[in-house]
């Protein structure tokens, strides 16, 4: 991998691969490949689809990069929408196969080296996985963009197309519907304390 | 949302997470700070974020993969890849010095353009004399050997 290419700024970066330099567009590709890779996964929850799908949003990137427009949305954005419409096009032919397990989640924290504890977690994690593939697609991209790649409202706003206010409300909109539906599953913090949105309904 | 409203609710809910994102905040301190009591809807959702962010890591793909996935996108060396980047550069910089030209004020624009010019000519008549002045060398230099 060429170590010339990873000083140069991403806009130099962009013309030259606009250009035609493949080098270029490699150290591009090493800057987004992980939180692509991210986005894949945690929207298919399998390593595999996640690896395979990365691989054709970089491979329609290089393919449609003489097209990228500088000037309309920046490059992370543009790349977030490619693989937004792959994904959406992978949900679409995999329809039928609805229930999707989080293979081999990567574990963070502490309290998961116990082993009692790590199975506890995992399956917590799958069932709010779960919960989180219920929601309409555009509410799961803005959840995986905010806590998994850790994108302000603004930037989030420049991949999903709308505005920093929009986002805003249907972030919290958002976290109102998954805590509903997480309560009456019985999973998250707020089982804990026994009170939900739909047991105060009632 | 009646103990906040929606949109102060909203943007209590943003202003959590993004600090709780740059790790910046932890839950019971803001929850006091905005007098948020735990149970309360924003109380609620805001657990339900500090939840969610526990719940979310980054997860990393294999250095395999992307490494077979990087050979696959740059395949075969591009040659002469130096020679190309040195010129890209330069006409870099060149757009770069047209840009900031373009945002001069008109006199400084046409001061600069009509400087550009002057000099332009003044050059070219110097290369046109010399040639001149050579030329009648040469002619000096054949008739003396004549």
């Amino acid at each position: 991998m060429s170590m010339a290419y990873e000083k140069i700024e991403e806009a130099d970066l962009i013309t030259a691969a606009v250009a035609g330099d493949k080098q270029a567009f490699g150290e591009l590709y090493l800057r987004y490949v992980e939180r692509i890779y991210n986005y894949c996964y945690y929207r298919t929850g399998n390593t595999q689809e996640a690896e395979d799908l990365t691989a054709r949003v970089f491979m329609r990137a290089l393919s449609h990069i003489e097209n990228y427009d500088e000037r309309g949305v920046p490059f992370s954005a543009w790349l977030y929408r490619i693989a937004h419409n792959l994904v959406a096009n992978w949900h679409r032919d995999n329809n039928r196969r609805k229930v999707i397990p989080i293979d081999d989640f990567i574990v963070s924290r502490n309290l998961e080296e116990v082993p009692e504890v790590f199975t506890e977690l995992q399956e917590e994690k799958e069932q709010l996985m779960d919960v989180i593939q219920s929601l309409p697609e555009e509410r799961q991209q803005l959840l995986f963009l905010k806590f998994v790649e850790k994108l302000s409202n603004a930037e989030i706003g420049q991949i999903m197309n709308r505005t920093e206010g929009a986002i805003k409300s249907l972030y919290h909109r958002t976290l109102l519907a998954l805590q509903d539906e997480m309560s009456a599953r019985g999973i998250g913090p707020i089982r804990n304390s026994g009170i939900s949105r739909r047991q105060n309904k009632k | 949302m009646s103990d906040f409203g929606m949109a102060n609710s909203e943007n209590l809910l943003s202003i959590y997470t993004d600090a709780l994102l740059r790790g910046q905040t932890d839950l019971q301190s803001f929850l006091q700070e905005h007098n948020i009591t735990f149970d309360s809807t924003l109380g609620r959702l805001v657990r339900l974020a500090d939840y969610l962010y526990t719940m979310l890591p980054y997860v990393k793909p294999s250095p395999e993969f992307v490494e077979s996935l990087y050979e696959e996108l740059v395949g075969i060396e591009v040659s002469d890849s130096k020679d190309w980047f040195s010129q890209f550069q330069f006409e870099r910089q060149l757009e770069r010095q047209l840009e900031r030209f373009r945002h001069l004020p008109r006199p400084m624009q046409l001061a600069a353009g009509l400087t550009i010019t002057a000099g332009f000519f003044w050059i070219a008549s110097r290369v046109r004399r010399e040639g001149l002045l050579s030329g009648t060398n040469d002619q000096d230099n054949l008739e003396k050997s004549a």
